[in-house]
């Protein structure tokens, strides 16, 4: 089963985005805070992150940088859900390394879409 | 005298302690209510979720039959979902509000005397993307309370009904005026159906109506505006317009917004607006204009100098070998700009080293 680490300040979001990916089938890890999440990618190595970009203690472009930056978790598949569809954060989350993005409001159907994608695109 | 001081400060004793007393007793039931609302509220956030996530059609129907103590302890929860999601999920969750007649009680208390309803009501119907209410809603922007105004102008946003461009722009002024801020954010939300009525709104004889339509086509990011705000950049009889056609350039302009751009910086034109142009043209990224922008460090006005650095660093390369050439030329003011505006720069790209390794690979240049 594939695995999933969801980094969300937002319980609201984290809970329906767990949601839906459990429904989906992936088995999930949830955590509320950057520091959380560089701490359980660095420990339980799930092969995709969706990690919120503003979040206590840690952004999520932060987290990006410094998990494309270790050997273990640099090959990582990380989508970043940001709140602000500026033309600025998408250019820094692809600069800090993420594979893709989704802006809020979003539409689940299509962050389950996005995964699959992106899950594809790491296989060929 | 102190049998009076001690019967006071006894007095005193009790006052405190049935005030300590009533403070615990209020937290205490406030805990326990909230906790009664979170065990009440626990089941049916998974049937929540589900419809959030599937929109499914069982799922609506249990929310909409839910005793309404339950429905009452989830509906803060899926208010806030409402404006989290979008598409099927959304128009489901929606569903769900218009079943339990929150829809229909929204609208009637879009009209209702008390300030607080019509503010609940816009947010609802915002959130909900009630369509038929725009006309309700475009009548609470002349509200006589600010409060319902702001809701208004948030809830037309979120509705996205580019038929409300015109009377979001006519809020702006007038004798009950909208934040034109909020406005411009709003009318950003509308989307690119929404452009024509801006391109009109930069025609409209209210300078502020100008200025938020200006705002608004630089976050839309609408090309197709460039002319009508070069114009607006060359003639605007209002000062304040002409300073943000120029800030607006920086987001839609091409290189034909150069030469209108290049003009603003003449020294016989207003300071913030030369200024602005000025640092307009580094972000345009034209590299032709590094010349003119090294020219510029030495212009007696800081701001116009100071923002001729920014805007030699927003040229990439060729602007930054223009500010290392102008340090190298004495300790004059022009040189003290080259020299701040890398030294910035540096410390911003030691920063991101910090935390990204491979910024050091990248170089001062990154």
């Amino acid at each position: 089963m594939t695995t999933v680490l969801v980094a969300e300040d937002d319980v609201d979001v984290r809970d329906l985005v767990v949601f839906k990916l459990e429904q989906s089938g992936y088995q999930v890890t949830a955590v509320e805070n950057g520091p959380d999440a560089l701490a359980a990618a660095r420990d339980g190595r799930p092969e995709i992150a969706v990690l919120d970009i503003s979040m206590p203690g840690m952004s999520g472009l932060d987290v990006c940088r410094l998990l494309r930056g270790e050997a273990p978790t640099s090959r990582m598949l990380i989508l970043l859900l940001t709140a602000r569809a500026q033309e600025s954060d998408v250019d820094s989350g692809f600069v800090a390394g993420a594979d893709d993005y989704i802006s809020k409001p979003f539409s689940p159907r299509e962050l389950i879409t996005r995964i699959n994608a992106l899950q594809a695109r790491a296989r060929r | 005298m102190i049998g009076v001081a001690t019967a006071a400060a006894v007095a005193m004793l009790v006052l405190a302690v049935l005030l300590a007393v009533s403070i615990v007793g209020f937290r205490l039931t406030r805990h326990l209510l909230r906790r009664r609302q979170a065990r009440r509220a626990a089941r049916p956030r998974r049937v929540l979720l589900a419809v959030a996530a599937e929109g499914g059609g069982d799922e609506i129907e249990q929310l909409a039959r839910l005793p309404a103590r339950d429905w009452h302890a989830i509906e803060p929860t899926a208010f806030d979902l409402l404006g989290k999601i979008r598409g099927e999920a959304h128009a489901a969750l929606a569903e769900v509000f218009a079943r339990r007649a929150v829809l229909r009680r929204a609208r009637r208390d879009l009209h209702r005397f008390g300030a607080v309803r019509r503010v609940r009501a816009a947010d609802t119907l915002g959130h909900l993307g009630d369509r038929p209410s725009v006309p309700g809603l475009c009548v609470l922007l002349g509200d006589a309370r600010a409060e319902v105004r702001v809701a208004a102008v948030q809830a037309l946003g979120r509705v996205g009904d580019p038929a409300a461009a015109p009377p979001l722009l006519d809020s702006v002024s007038g004798a009950r005026p909208t934040p034109s801020q909020q406005v411009a954010h709003a009318l950003v939300r509308l989307g690119r159906p929404a452009v024509p009525e801006l391109v009109a709104a930069l025609a409209q004889p209210d300078p502020l109506e100008r200025v938020t339509a200006l705002d608004a086509l630089g976050l839309l990011g609408a090309a197709e505006a460039e002319q009508p705000v070069v114009a607006l950049l060359r003639r605007d009889p209002a000062p304040a317009v002409r300073v943000r056609a120029a800030a607006t350039l920086r987001r839609i302009g091409t290189e034909q917004a150069v030469a209108p751009l290049l003009a603003s910086t003449d020294p016989a034109e207003p300071v913030l607006l030369r200024a602005t142009a000025t640092r307009s043209l580094g972000e345009l990224g034209v590299r032709a204009t590094s010349g003119v922008l090294a020219e510029l460090l030495a212009d007696p006005e800081h701001l116009v100098a100071h923002e001729a650095a920014e805007a030699l660093l927003a040229l990439g390369a060729p602007g930054r070998e223009a500010l290392a050439a102008v340090t190298g030329h004495g300790g004059g003011p022009a040189a003290a700009h080259a020299r701040e505006a890398l030294a910035v720069a540096e410390l911003a790209r030691r920063r991101r080293e910090a935390v990204e390794p491979s910024a050091a690979l990248a170089g001062p240049g990154a």
